[in-house]
């Protein structure tokens, strides 16, 4: 008898020692069945927005609903990276406006009374 | 037995509906009890082990499809019972620790319970050849339980779950000729252990 006869000759022995057994042990696992049945059931709480009919209710609008979880946080850093943009380039702005001002001798008056900038200017004439 | 899930689930994947997880648990729940059983040798553990494999295949993969199912659920499950392998290592060192620490308790273990238990599976009011099968039976799980990890493992898989060679080696995590050394000494180390038994398998 080859390795695979041997094989299905023990694995039919095997399934006959399941089919008899312990009426305690066949109930705990169907009650493990049942409780994993129902977390497939149960409706999936994701952090979303509440758009559409449906809440991904079922295994079919799991991969929707991964999606709608993930948009908020999308959105969140795409916000984040549009206002860090914004405030370098306002920033920038500000610079080359003190720059063109300082070239043309036409600083406010107030530019010499901030102690920031006085500052600043002894830090570039050092440099 | 042809497994149900090798012949329903062909075709184009689709993801799998409640009818069909539920269909697969039903079909394999009771040799994943076996399998976790043959490994850990206590029922409540073994129990335990198809329970948070069960829960963890649906809670995480039930939006795959069906015919994923079978290789997946084998990968959880083998790895539920080395984390339980784990568990019962750590809490055997806290037990070792404690109880050289507290006086003797070992007055609370009866073995007549154990008697108990297995005078009770035997069903001794069975035609003879029931009782001879069941014996036969018995004979096999306990070659099994003797066999090491992981040869008992490739040969559950690759034989009784009915998964191919590759698939047998994605779910232990090792190559392919690995699993058939494997399978070919399990299948000849149960053979041997039975022919000492007097059983021609």
């Amino acid at each position: 008898m080859n390795e695979n006869d041997l094989a299905k000759k023990i694995t039919q022995h095997l399934d006959y020692g399941t089919s008899k057994l312990d009426g305690r042990v066949q109930f705990r696992l169907q009650a493990a069945r049942q409780q994993a049945l129902e977390a497939y059931a149960k409706p999936h709480h994701h952090f979303s927005l509440a758009w559409g009919g449906h809440s991904g209710r079922s295994g079919h609008h799991r991969g929707h609903s991964h999606f709608r979880a993930w948009l908020p946080l999308a959105v969140l850093l795409l916000g984040l990276m549009f206002i860090t943009y914004w405030q370098t380039t306002d920033q920038m702005n500000d610079l080359s406006e003190i720059d063109a001002h300082l070239l043309a001798e036409e600083l406010p008056f107030d530019a010499f009374i901030d102690t920031g900038f006085d500052t600043w200017l002894e830090g570039s004439s050092e440099e | 037995m042809i497994r149900c899930c090798k012949v329903r689930y062909s075709g184009t994947p689709q993801l799998a509906t409640y009818q069909e997880l539920s269909n697969f648990l039903t079909e394999v729940e009771r040799r994943a009890y076996k399998q976790a059983l043959f490994a850990v040798r206590d029922e409540h553990g073994a129990l335990d082990i198809v329970q948070d494999s069960m829960l963890k295949l649906t809670e995480k993969y039930s939006g795959k499809p069906a015919e994923e199912f079978p290789m997946l659920f084998q990968r959880i499950l083998q790895n539920t019972i080395r984390d339980y392998y784990r568990r019962q290592k750590v809490r055997s060192l806290w037990t070792t620790l404690l109880s050289s620490l507290t006086p003797h308790q070992e007055e609370e273990y009866d073995p007549l319970e154990t008697l108990e238990v297995e005078d009770d599976s035997n069903r001794i009011h069975r035609p003879e050849e029931t009782l001879a099968r069941s014996q036969v039976v018995k004979l096999i799980e306990q070659a099994l339980e003797n066999l090491p990890a992981r040869q008992r493992e490739a040969f559950l898989l690759r034989y009784w779950e009915e998964l191919d060679v590759s698939e047998t080696a994605a779910a232990m995590g090792c190559s392919e000729g690995s699993v058939k050394t494997h399978c070919s000494r399990a299948t000849h180390a149960v053979a041997a252990f039975l022919k000492s038994k007097g059983i021609e398998p």
